[in-house]
């Protein structure tokens, strides 16, 4: 008989069983780095194409650059100082604190918050939906709908884009400008 | 190039020797009579089997590879099973599983994935948090099987395990998904068995305890 055959019958489970229960623990031990959301690093080109669902965050927090195409739904998030872009997507969406510019062309709609100074670029597309910080400069080429909420002053400008929906704060009011602009706050 | 060969032939050596030994231990853990036309050799009418779990590319929205830790209880229906000459017999069997999966230990890359959409201007959605390196994923797998056993001899017998599987993941909820599962059982014991058992949507290893 081999050696762990004399084990007695009732010592076996205990053997057997505490191992397990160690690993176990020591797996749901095993919890994720505190690091921001996302994965891409600041400074470098993140892109992500094909596929249905791509969604990229920035682990350092600012400064990251994102790029998606080329799939159904795609976006990024991101602090201060990052580049989104996306195009020929379905959905694309984008959320970015100070001092962003974002692009987002050639798809069915984006959606997008971004902080102060904000950059957003929208054109060949049904819908543009932005709420957006104020200093923020929001174009809209070949749009469909285009509705930009202005948190505080910034400017409008709408091409060959039917409606052209901006609303401003009360301490910001809305006026158009001698260019077609239309702004809130001042011109 | 020589050394390539001669790692080779190291290698194949040892592959022969740890069969031999495999073979060896067999023949001294006795009894390597085929079972033909008996009842099983274990006469037993539930199985409860703990044990680890693991896998990769989990049902539903869950990404990454993981483990965990689970239970499998399977009640005899049929001891004679279904096929006369050949013993075997016929369970279902109900598991619980806990797994928690890691996008990073994903088997091919990864994707982080929309953790939160708010509502934004003209109807859209705007995602305002995702994940990082690929998430992670908590699962509660509840299988429901039928576990279809071949008694090989005394000491080995493997199964098949084709069902269901309900599983509960973190925020998106319930869903259910196939399982497939074989397997196999060493006997340590008079009502002991090391078991073992690969499929979808995980792996396991554990120990069973014939009641």
């Amino acid at each position: 008989m081999p050696p762990f055959m004399r084990l007695s019958a009732r010592f076996v489970p205990v053997f057997a069983i505490a191992p397990l229960f160690a690993i176990a623990a020591a797996l749901f031990s095993l919890a994720g780095c505190g690091a921001g959301p996302g994965s891409c690093g600041a400074g470098a080109l993140c892109e992500c194409s094909g596929g249905t669902d791509c969604y990229q965050g920035c682990a350092d927090g600012d400064g990251c650059d994102l790029l998606c195409h080329h799939m159904v739904h795609c976006g990024g998030v991101c602090g201060d100082g990052c580049g989104l872009e996306c195009h020929d997507v379905n959905d694309c969406s984008a959320s970015c604190g100070d001092n962003c510019a974002i692009s987002c062309h050639n798809t069915v709609s984006c959606g997008a918050f971004c902080g102060a100074n904000c950059r957003y670029d929208c054109h060949d597309v049904d819908r543009c939906g932005v709420r957006a910080g104020p200093g923020s400069v929001i174009t809209c080429s070949a749009v469909t709908t285009c509705v930009v909420e202005c948190l505080g002053a910034c400017q409008v400008i709408c091409n060959a884009t039917n409606p052209c929906e901006v609303s401003c704060p009360p301490q910001a009011p809305q006026m158009s400008c001698a260019n077609g602009t239309i702004a809130c706050g001042s011109c | 190039m020589l050394g390539a060969r001669r790692v080779a032939r190291r290698t194949a050596a040892a592959a022969v020797i740890a069969l031999g030994l495999l073979s060896a231990g067999v023949a001294e853990a006795g009894e390597v009579s085929v079972v033909y036309n008996s009842r099983t050799p274990i006469d037993y009418g539930f199985e409860v089997e703990p044990h680890l779990v693991a896998g990769s590319g989990p049902p539903g929205r869950g990404v990454g590879s993981g483990g965990g830790i689970g239970v499998r209880a399977s009640v005899v229906l049929a001891p004679d099973g279904f096929i006369r000459g050949i013993d075997d017999s016929v369970a279902i069997g109900f598991g619980l599983d806990f797994g928690r999966f890691a996008g990073r230990y994903a088997l091919n890359d990864f994707r982080d994935q929309c953790l939160h959409f708010e509502p934004g201007p003209a109807g859209t959605a705007v995602c305002t948090d995702v994940t990082s390196n690929g998430g992670t994923y908590n699962y509660v797998f509840a299988p429901v099987v039928m576990q279809w056993n071949f008694w090989l001899t005394e000491r080995f017998s493997a199964f098949g395990e084709p069902g269901i599987n309900f599983y509960h993941l973190g925020n998106y909820g319930y869903a259910v998904s196939p399982a497939l599962y074989l397997g196999g059982r060493f006997r340590l014991a008079d009502r002991i068995t090391l078991t073992a058992r690969i499929g979808y949507p995980t792996i396991a290893f554990g120990v069973s305890f014939m009641m």
